[in-house]
């Protein structure tokens, strides 16, 4: 095997840890799955066009997601201009004892709204401050609170209506 | 998990006590609060979802990306090249046609008054006309020295 330069090395151990939470965290934002493929491919080209290398690693991530949220945006905007909206992906798993799953996706896809799912995914999957998440979807900070707190009340009760309690929602 | 007086733990507390399994601590105070059930509900409920989806991602190998990131960072750069002498080239015509509408004028617009002022050697449209000639390849020569100038680049 050969040598790779130090960047290359750098980043490639960087893509490694964040490719499959970023890819997680489009697909559910853009609630579609092959959109997220192309999505990724294009955070990626868009972090190393930057000045990556002049981040402090702790921020690297921070920075990457900030992008994503950008082209995400992007792709929301191509959507409307093109008045060209793709159906929703219907959730997918491999297993077919995977019920609770799939509704859970199919809740994220189709009941709740794009931001809220983008909020919710940051704030608790990506676990990200408040601070971190107005400056990733460029909202104020005040106002970050207030619309998870509403985001959060939606989800549970789309949970507990579709039969969730405490412990149906954790993982098998 | 809020500020009511409930004595509810912050929400930061709750979601370090679900990362760190210290959740049993909170047991009786989440089972009599129906926020605070929302909130570990939610979050459990978005950690699966996540955890469901990174299983699901298929993300291209890191060279693939590196390469494609550096094909793309050529054609930009050949397309920032490229601009400029666009840029000459539409000027060019653009001077070319200038040129040609002013010798038009000058001369009039009968073609055999022009043809004819040529063969007599009246020195009127000349300098005109010897403008309209060299501006072409003059401008030629410029793209050329450019292109090389950026082609270096």
């Amino acid at each position: 095997m050969t040598d790779k330069p130090p960047d290359d090395a750098e980043f490639s151990d960087f893509y490694e840890r964040t490719s499959r939470s970023l890819w997680a965290y489009l697909s559910r934002s853009s609630q579609s799955d092959s959109a997220a493929d192309d999505l990724l491919q294009e955070t990626y080209f868009r972090y190393l066009q930057s000045r990556w290398r002049s981040l402090q690693p702790a921020e690297r991530r921070f920075y990457l997601f900030r992008i994503g949220t950008n082209v995400l945006h992007d792709h929301f905007r191509r959507q409307r201009r093109t008045s060209f909206h793709l159906g929703k992906d219907v959730a997918q798993t491999t297993s077919g004892s995977m019920t609770l799953k799939i509704d859970l996706a199919n809740i994220l896809r189709n009941e709740m709204k794009r931001r809220e799912c983008q909020l919710l995914w940051l704030a608790y999957a990506e676990e990200f401050s408040h601070r971190e998440i107005a400056q990733i979807t460029a909202l104020r900070e005040g106002s970050i609170r207030p619309l998870l707190f509403r985001a959060r009340q939606k989800l549970a009760t789309l949970l507990r209506a579709a039969g969730y309690g405490r412990k149906s929602a954790r993982r098998p | 998990m809020n500020d009511q007086g409930k004595g509810c733990p912050s929400e930061e507390q709750l979601l370090q006590a679900i990362s760190t399994d210290e959740l049993p601590k909170w047991t009786e105070h989440i089972g009599s609060c129906s926020e605070c059930q929302a909130l570990i509900a939610v979050v459990e409920a978005i950690r699966c979802e996540s955890h469901l989806a990174q299983g699901q991602a298929r993300p291209p190998s890191t060279q693939w990306i590196l390469f494609q990131a550096d094909m793309r960072r050529r054609r930009a750069a050949a397309a920032t090249v490229t601009l400029p002498l666009k840029m000459v080239g539409r000027f060019a015509f653009l001077a070319g046609l200038v040129v040609a509408m002013a010798v038009w004028y000058s001369v009039g617009s009968g073609v055999t008054s022009w043809c004819e002022a040529i063969s007599t050697g009246s020195n009127q449209p000349a300098p005109v006309l010897f403008v309209a000639a060299a501006s072409v390849p003059a401008f030629f020569v410029m793209a050329l020295v450019l292109r090389t100038l950026w082609a270096e680049d």
